[in-house]
């Protein structure tokens, strides 16, 4: 075994992942930077790989896993504080622009140094190509090692935080290990390392997770910070409120009335019949609270948390009445119904810019909630959009989208207008209430309202902002789903208004189809120029090259949003998806070294187009309990198809070139992943959906399937 | 039939269709040829701007803000919604409202003017400041293209307000120093019909303009956004002083003036805040004059800070009331106490607001009814 190797996968694919749940939660829980940060780590390992290479003699590997483990946790740290660097304010939401621009750099030292160990680890021994594919090898075997570990322990047991300390130890230890000659030298630092990394693990770590928190929300008290397997999470307490922050943003407070009646008066004023119902959400900020004061009501809460930290029940008064499923909310509503289903589902939407957001605001989703419903159950959607004053464009194309997708699966679709605006929808026709109608309802409640009063509904509900957002719903016809995720992309635009640089920049890219058609012209372009080289066997390495490094990310990043999409914890299963990612590219590479001729290309590329075609046809019918080892599985098949490609496209481009650019392949290899992980999710799918965005990457394998036999 | 008119016909047909489909109140299907008469227009108008000065070597100096913006041709200035075009400085946004409603004056908040009444609200794009905090960021923040305007000039606004026999026109929600023209010209009309208006502004603006706007309008509320210039600077991206003296001279002016005090968790919350905000008002506006002291939510680009806490705003309001304000209200706190009007004098509840909602009302003649007080205000 070649144990650098093991612990370079360990160190890389752990830091990797450990850095990029860090960004995520760092910026509002928002996937799109992944294909950002992966597209700067590629960079940075390339850079690293280069520098290593160059500079092997001055640098030793234990040297540089020594700078490295101390660097990772230094990057968390920073990617926790970053935001506040570049930004006035504290969490201040940071412009599309800049934040991508941070998920690139942030990735910067990690990157570098993994790339560096690998060139230096690969040369240490033996011949080039050998050692090359050894090292390669073993660090997909640490790799995937680094991405269960991180699976298994984050948001269970430690934080991000503490295991970036932990990975540095173990890394360092065993290094020293390795090279420490007696055994009672091992066995002092074995005692050094286990207590260094209790010390992280129990003090170092929280304490530090604390103060990073207790800096950012001055003068709020911090109460607790930890991590689940979802999200980086910060309860605060300030003069009476206590505050629930999620991916550094504010999920809830109590106490906020406004927030809580809200979600639970509009439905109840609509059908007061209403007993059994279930809030999508945490209820222990308020609506759990709220339905104890009112009797006929029996509230049953779904969040895939469970309970967070035991801190809240002393700050927050216990509601007494409501029960908690502690699920994730789609695997949740795929099960069967049990019983005559609910009288109403509330399901406050939030950050619609995530995928974990947006997969609540899809047709199959709002069917399969309909089934969840009694006769005459009400689904009752609760938006952070504004509608009381003006409905902007954008807001516009949102509100129109969610109406649409909701009406594909109700009869019946009612909206109320104001600072949050509410869609009501039933199989069963609504009632028609006037604002005094529903002032009477409320006076029949044994709770008294203070927003959702006559105070305010008379204003709230006039003709005039009634009319505005009724004809707003007309502006767009396209519905949001799993294969083509509008609302996500919309949301974007939405974000983007809120600054100039983002805003040209959404404008002039992301809401253009032409650079759909600019890309398809550049990939037609390249093969036509590679088949009409006249060194064509030459020519289809540089690209297989390109096909290898496009079809790899663009697999990655669409089994990142499919899982995301349909099990909704991407924050830790990130881990394994990464893990097998590295292990099938190791594998492959290994295999085709090992292999060598001519079919290995035929075999590898007919695999990735099978792995392609599969996904298609058979992502709809996983079960959830299956997700996660079937995503792992097509990303270990792609990536070990990818990974055959490299050796044979190695071979076909320098072949007999033994003065060729040895960096020419890679960029090319670059260039396509490049165009891969910045284009998938944020263009592709949004532009031309699921389904073409696969079968376009599977008709490029084809061509390069064609390419390959034409010029064998 | 041009584009324009299939677009309108075709909108107002989808509008029913929706309508229908979500079940609107019948008075409301019934109302929606009326409604499409809000047809939005693609133009931007081209009026001459008031305050401004061409400069010796090209381009043009803006006055109408204490940003004195310089433009060149074909430039805008930091609004948006102004435009140097060959030396000649045009509104874009002269009767081309992005936002028409009808609201109670107690939503501006107005407390001592008019109070249970409505205001005929409007609003175009832009503003000359970039509050991080901003509830209306979707409009203030853009230009006039990005908007949904409606062709609306003063005449039809004040024609508006009449034959829905609405008291007072609000100019509201973004800046409406940027649409100074359209304003102006508004109220003229509107007091040549008896029908007031009331500015609700960031007080940013230079003095001149100012004084003019004073000439026309009969209320002003303004978004005092805290009283320490290094927030101006980073939270508002403006400057405190100007609206300070700006504040004074509204005071000076003797046209009714109220405070908004936005209390943002953890920028301008401190006990010390309240205290200088509360002691400056004492000393440059007086006692009387009504101070709002209104709750946060996570708005624009602060998304992380938490709504205000109840207690923060009870002592922002003792604070204040110790300092020796007599009317400090407490915003978007329905069925507070504070939302109450009291009299100085004897504590007697004179208006009990319950939300947009008077629920009592017991000024007569601007006095107190059981200690004879005067309350100041127009009521």
């Amino acid at each position: 075994m070649n144990r650098r190797a093991f612990l370079l996968g360990l160190y890389a694919t752990g830091g990797q992942i450990l850095l990029l749940r860090e960004l995520v939660s760092s910026l509002h829980g928002d996937e799109i930077f992944i294909g950002t940060a992966l597209f700067g780590w590629l960079i940075w390992g390339a850079l690293g790989a280069y520098l290593g290479g160059r500079f092997r003699r001055l640098i030793s590997p234990t040297t540089l896993f020594a700078f490295g483990s101390l660097m990772l946790p230094v990057m968390i740290v920073l990617t926790r504080l970053l935001p506040l660097a570049m930004a006035d304010q504290v969490g201040e939401v940071l412009p599309l622009v800049a934040a991508s621009v941070m998920s690139i750099f942030i990735m910067l030292p990690v990157g570098v140094i993994s790339g560096g160990l690998f060139s230096t680890i690969s040369r240490s021994r033996g011949t080039v190509e050998e050692t090359t594919v050894h090292v390669y090898l073993f660090e997909g075997l640490g790799a995937f090692a680094g991405g269960v570990a991180v699976l298994l322990t984050v948001g269970e047991t430690v934080s991000g935080l503490a295991l970036s300390i932990m990975l540095g130890i173990i890394v360092v230890g065993l290094e020293l290990l390795a090279l420490a000659g007696r055994a009672a030298a091992k066995l002092s630092l074995a005692l050094v390392g286990v207590a260094t990394g209790a010390a992280s693990v129990l003090w170092i770590a929280p304490a530090t997770d604390q103060s990073i928190d207790a800096f950012k929300y001055s003068p709020f008290r911090v109460i607790s910070s930890f991590d689940t397997r979802y999200s980086h999470q910060v309860v605060l307490s300030h003069q009476g409120s206590t505050v629930l922050i999620t991916d550094n943003q504010v999920e809830a407070t109590y106490p906020d009335v406004q927030r809580a009646e809200n979600c639970l008066l509009p439905p109840i004023m609509h059908r007061p019949e209403i007993g059994d119902c279930l809030f999508v959400g945490r209820p222990d900020f308020g609506i759990g609270q709220l339905s104890d004061s009112l009797p006929d009501l029996n509230l049953t809460a779904l969040d895939h948390r469970g309970s967070l930290v035991d801190a809240l029940s002393d700050l927050l008064p216990q509601a007494t009445g409501c029960s908690l499923i502690t699920e994730d909310p789609v695997r949740y509503f795929s099960k069967s119904a049990i019983g005559g289903g609910f009288d109403l589902v509330i399901l406050p939407l939030g950050n619609l810019d995530s995928y974990r957001g947006s997969r609540m605001v899809t047709a199959a989703f709002f069917d399969r909630v309909s089934e969840h419903l009694s006769v005459d159950g009400m689904l009752f959607l609760v938006t952070s959009y504004d509608t009381d004053r003006y409905v902007t464009d954008e807001a516009r194309a949102l509100l129109s989208v969610i109406y649409r997708t909701l009406r594909t699966s109700f009869e019946h679709v009612t909206l109320w207008p104001g600072e949050m605006t509410l869609f009501f929808a039933a199989e069963t026709p609504l009632p028609v209430l006037s604002p005094d109608s529903l002032a009477v309802r409320l006076g029949h409640l044994p709770y008294r309202a203070q927003l959702i009063s006559e105070e305010y509904l008379a204003d709230r509900l006039n003709e005039l902002k009634r009319m505005r957002l009724s004809a707003a719903l007309d502006s767009l016809g396209a519905t949001n789903s799993l294969i083509r995720p509008v609302v996500p992309h919309l949301q974007i635009g939405y974000h983007a208004k809120k600054n100039d640089l983002d805003r040209r920049l959404i404008d002039s890219v992301l809401q253009s189809r032409f650079w759909v058609w600019a890309i398809t012209g550049i990939i037609v372009i390249f093969i036509l120029l590679s088949q009409l080289n006249r060194n064509r066997r030459r020519a289809h390495g540089r690209f297989l090259f390109f096909v290898a490094g496009l079809a790899s990310l663009s697999a990655e990043l669409t089994a990142f949003y499919l899982y995301q999409s349909q099990a909704g914890s991407l924050y830790s299963a990130m881990a394994v998806l990464i893990g097998s990612f590295m292990l099938g590219l190791a594998s492959g590479t290994w295999t085709a070294y090992r292999c060598p001729g001519y079919r290995v290309e035929l075999v590898s590329l007919a695999t990735m187009l099978a792995a392609v075609l599969v996904l298609m046809g058979t992502f709809q019918f996983v079960s959830a309990g299956l997700l996660l080892p079937y995503y792992s599985l097509f990303l270990f098949v792609v990536s070990l198809a990818t990974g055959g490609l490299f050796v044979v496209a190695t071979r076909r481009y320098y072949g007999s070139h033994g003065t060729a650019n040895r960096g020419a392949g890679y960029g090319w290899e670059l260039v396509g992943a490049s165009l891969g992980a910045l284009f998938t999710t944020t263009l592709l799918l949004p532009t031309i959906g699921l389904y073409f965005s696969g079968l376009s990457l599977a008709a490029m394998v084809l061509l390069a399937i064609i390419g390959s036999l034409m010029t064998s | 039939m041009n584009r324009r008119t299939f677009l309108r016909m075709a909108g107002c047909s989808a509008a029913a269709g929706v309508m229908s489909h979500t079940d609107m109140l019948p008075e409301v299907l019934g109302g929606i040829q009326n409604a499409c008469a809000f047809d939005y227009t693609d133009k931007l108008s081209e009026v001459e701007a008031r305050y401004y000065r061409r400069l010796d070597g090209g381009g043009i100096e803006c006055e109408l803000c204490p940003r004195h913006c310089r433009i060149t041709d074909l430039e805008r200035g930091y609004c948006g919604v102004r435009e140097n075009r060959g030396d000649v400085y045009y509104t874009l946004v002269y009767g081309l409202p992005c936002s028409l409603n009808i609201d109670p004056i107690e939503k501006k908040p107005l407390f001592h003017f008019l109070p249970g009444t409505t205001a005929f609200s409007l609003a175009t794009a832009g503003c000359n400041v970039n509050c991080k905090f901003c509830q209306n960021w979707e409009i203030s923040q853009s230009r006039p293209e990005q908007t949904n305007n409606l062709d609306f000039g003063p005449e039809a606004i004040v024609r508006m307000c009449r034959a829905r026999s609405v008291p007072s026109i609000a100019y509201t929600y973004s800046e409406p120093v940027v649409f100074f023209e359209y304003m102006y010209d508004t109220a003229v009309m509107g007091r040549e019909q008896s029908i007031k208006s009331v500015v609700i502004t960031g007080g940013y603006i230079e003095e001149k303009p100012l004084a003019d706007l004073l000439s026309v309008v009969d209320a002003i509320k303004v978004d005092l956004k805290a009283i320490r210039e290094d927030y101006y600077r980073e939270v508002v991206r403006g400057e405190l002083k100007p609206v300070l003296d700006r504040l004074v001279q509204m005071r000076k002016s003797g046209v009714w003036l109220e405070i908004v005090y936005l209390v943002v968790p953890t920028l301008n919350d401190s006990e010390a805040d309240f205290r200088d905000l509360s002691v400056w008002i004492k000393n440059y506006l007086g006692t009387d004059v009504p101070v709002h002291f209104t709750r946060f939510h996570p708005q624009y680009l602060l998304q992380n800070l938490p709504v205000t806490p109840q207690r923060t705003l009870e002592t922002a309001h003792r604070i204040a009331k110790a300092e020796g304000l007599e009317y400090v209200y407490l915003g978007n706190l329905p069925g507070h106490p504070f939302e109450s009007t009291y009299c100085p004098g004897c504590n007697e509840p004179l208006i009990e607001r319950r939300g947009y909602r008077i629920h009592r009302n017991v000024v007569s003649d601007a006095r107190c009814p059981k200690c004879n007080r005067q309350i100041p205000g127009v009521f």
